[in-house]
């Protein structure tokens, strides 16, 4: 453990001098702030990776990690985790939570509808943007629709995964947990582990290969849905 | 032999733990032969997934969200200090939480229930709803009493408690109370004496056998003091009980009747019995007759006035100490000189209820003899007292008849 991928320019060698993840837990705990900070740096991968997974854009998955690491330091004092998986299992479940929130909160808003134009001067417009961005990956915006689109499919695949699915999916491959982690922290045998990590993947496959955007609508690639707009 | 599901999902941990821990691709089992090609597929997508830049936070975020994350912390810190000291009873989220919930409303319940029991042992009104809890728990007690000492002291406990109440419970209103408070000492006694009896001789034995002395002693004054405010059938009860307890107490063995019409209406009443003395006092149908008892050998002889030839229903005695006794057969033995030598033998030893209740000579079911002020006529001459309202029992110049 501690082996996630560093954030902020934290090494790999800095974060093996971290202390006993269980003193940092019961420092933090006490308001300790150096302490909050490291564990937000151990976090943070695992938790921005388990949002975006699951919401269609990258703002949003910014203003959820923020909401739970707020969460974090306003809760820590009463959780009773004392070692790394049981914390880890803790802060995803207030993901989770502040996910379903997320979500509760934008079913009950009402359908925008977008002032973007969509006729021929609005594609015009469009045009005259595009042929100024054009082959620049971070700025052209036809590949960042892309990108976003295909983002997008992802997440739906993952939403359609079980929740312990989708935790075995990002406790592995973005938190890097080994299974016998994995396996304490959702509560179940490795080899369940192993079986959650290959279904989820087989059914994140399947469902991938059955929704390729691009594939699927390429006339519409540059057409901004009032979805996306949101 | 794995059964295939299992084998591959083996087989992909292996490959993604080689791609974490760096393996040389040439040594990868996801390029090596035998690796089922959809294990092998699922093991790209992983890294794919695994590299996707879209699960990076954006390095300015991270350092955005650190400071912010630092900031609260200060805050939030601050925030604690400055919370009052019952802000643990309140959960994150505003709410008590609610293991102290619980834990006030268990604490509630046992010190209102302490309290309950602790009030009910203070009752000494047996009308206090909580007195009926004071019995119940008393009974609990002496169930639960483990030795048969400290069974002896909680019926002792007991004693004392109704000894307490009884002077509360003289009115006519509390009769069943009061019978209930005596049956309730009566049961005390004997179980004291029963633990008594399975004690062997020892200090332990002469302790409750002394301990029971002094609530019997203290019982039979508790007793003698309620007396002269006893109804009737409560004081026979009472006398009774104290008769039980060693107390001398007048008994009636018999009582005969002599009715005379001419030359003056009178009976001679003679009551037969013991612990009689010249201050016994004459009780004819419930009501105080003021007559002189002349003792002769163990019998007290009353002249009274007495109007026509019907025997008294009841007679009963009672001595200066407030105890009575009440006959229960009458003889009436002669009428004018013929001897009759019947017995009403209907006295029930608890009176007429009351129902004589006219205030006039006891003889005279009428009613209709009044004017005598319950003095004492022509020399010591008994008369009867036609007003019970003057006529005490036990004290004839001031006290009221008590009735049942």
């Amino acid at each position: 453990m501690f082996s996630w991928r560093s954030i902020g320019g934290v090494s790999r060698d800095q974060e093996k001098q971290t202390p006993v993840f269980e003193q940092t837990l019961a420092h933090a705990k006490k308001g300790n702030t150096e302490a909050m900070t490291a564990l937000y740096r151990h976090f943070l991968p695992g938790v921005f990776g388990y949002i975006t997974a699951r919401v269609p854009d990258r703002s949003t998955a910014e203003d959820l990690t923020s909401e739970v690491f707020l969460k974090m330091v306003e809760k820590i004092g009463s959780v009773h985790a004392t070692e790394e998986a049981s914390f880890a299992a803790w802060l995803l479940r207030v993901a989770r939570v502040t996910i379903a929130g997320y979500y509760r909160q934008r079913e009950k808003q009402p359908d925008t509808v977008s002032l973007t134009p969509m006729d021929k001067e609005g594609d015009a417009w469009i045009n005259e943007s595009y042929t100024a961005f054009v082959n620049h990956p971070d700025t052209d915006p036809v590949l960042r629709s892309e990108a976003r689109e295909d983002w997008e499919v992802v997440v739906r695949a993952i939403n359609n995964l079980t929740e312990e699915q989708r935790l075995v999916l990002v406790g592995r491959l973005i938190l890097g947990y080994d299974v016998a982690t994995m396996a304490r922290m959702i509560g179940k045998q490795a080899n369940a582990v192993k079986a959650l990590q290959f279904r989820a993947l087989q059914s994140l496959h399947r469902l991938l290969a059955k929704k390729k955007p691009s594939e699927e609508r390429p006339a519409q690639r540059h057409k901004l849905s009032k979805e996306k707009i949101r | 032999m794995k059964p295939q599901p299992q084998h591959h999902a083996d087989q992909l941990e292996e490959i993604l733990s080689s791609l974490e821990q760096n393996v040389p691709e040439h040594s990868r089992s996801i390029v090596s032969d035998g690796v089922d090609p959809e294990v092998r597929e699922l093991a790209l997508l992983a890294q794919q997934f695994r590299a996707a830049p879209s699960l990076i936070p954006d390095p300015a975020f991270a350092q955005r969200l650190e400071r912010k994350v630092v900031a609260h912390t200060v805050r939030h810190a601050q925030a604690q200090t400055a919370q009052p000291r019952w802000r643990w009873l309140i959960g994150w989220n505003g709410i008590p939480r609610a293991q102290i919930v619980l834990a006030a409303l268990i604490v509630c319940i046992l010190a209102s229930t302490g309290t309950l029991f602790a009030m009910a042992a203070t009752v000494s009104n047996p009308d206090n709803p909580l007195y009926g809890i004071k019995v119940w728990e008393q009974h609990v007690q002496l169930s639960l009493a483990g030795s048969p000492q400290s069974q002896a002291d909680v019926s002792l406990q007991i004693i004392h408690d109704r000894l307490n109440v009884i002077p509360s419970l003289t009115g006519t209103a509390h009769a069943d109370a009061y019978r209930q408070a005596l049956d309730d000492i009566k049961a005390q006694i004997d179980v004291v004496t029963g633990v008594i009896n399975t004690l062997p001789t020892s200090s332990d034995r002469q302790d409750v056998e002394n301990k029971l002395a002094a609530a019997k002693s203290t019982t039979r004054n508790t007793l003698y003091g309620v007396l002269p405010r006893l109804p009737l059938a409560e004081r026979l009860t009472t006398t009774t009980f104290l008769n039980q307890l060693g107390a001398p107490v007048p008994d009636i063995q018999n009582v005969s009747v002599v009715i005379t019409t001419h030359p003056t209406n009178q009976a001679t009443i003679t009551v037969t019995g013991t612990n009689l003395s010249s201050a016994t006092q004459l009780l004819v149908n419930n009501r105080a007759v003021v007559s002189d008892c002349v003792v002769q050998s163990n019998a007290c002889v009353f002249t009274i006035p007495w109007h026509g030839t019907k025997s008294p229903d009841t007679i009963a005695v009672f001595n200066p100490d407030g105890t009575m006794a009440q006959a229960t057969n009458i003889l009436l033995v002669s009428v004018d000189g013929n001897t009759n030598g019947g017995t009403n033998g209907t006295s029930n030893g608890t009176g007429n209820n009351g129902k004589n209740d006219n205030g006039n000579d006891p003889s005279n079911p009428n009613g209709n003899s009044n004017g005598n002020e319950g003095h004492q006529h022509g020399g010591g001459t008994p008369v009867s007292k036609p007003d019970p309202a003057a006529t005490p029992v036990g004290k004839p110049a001031s006290t009221p008849v008590p009735h049942k």
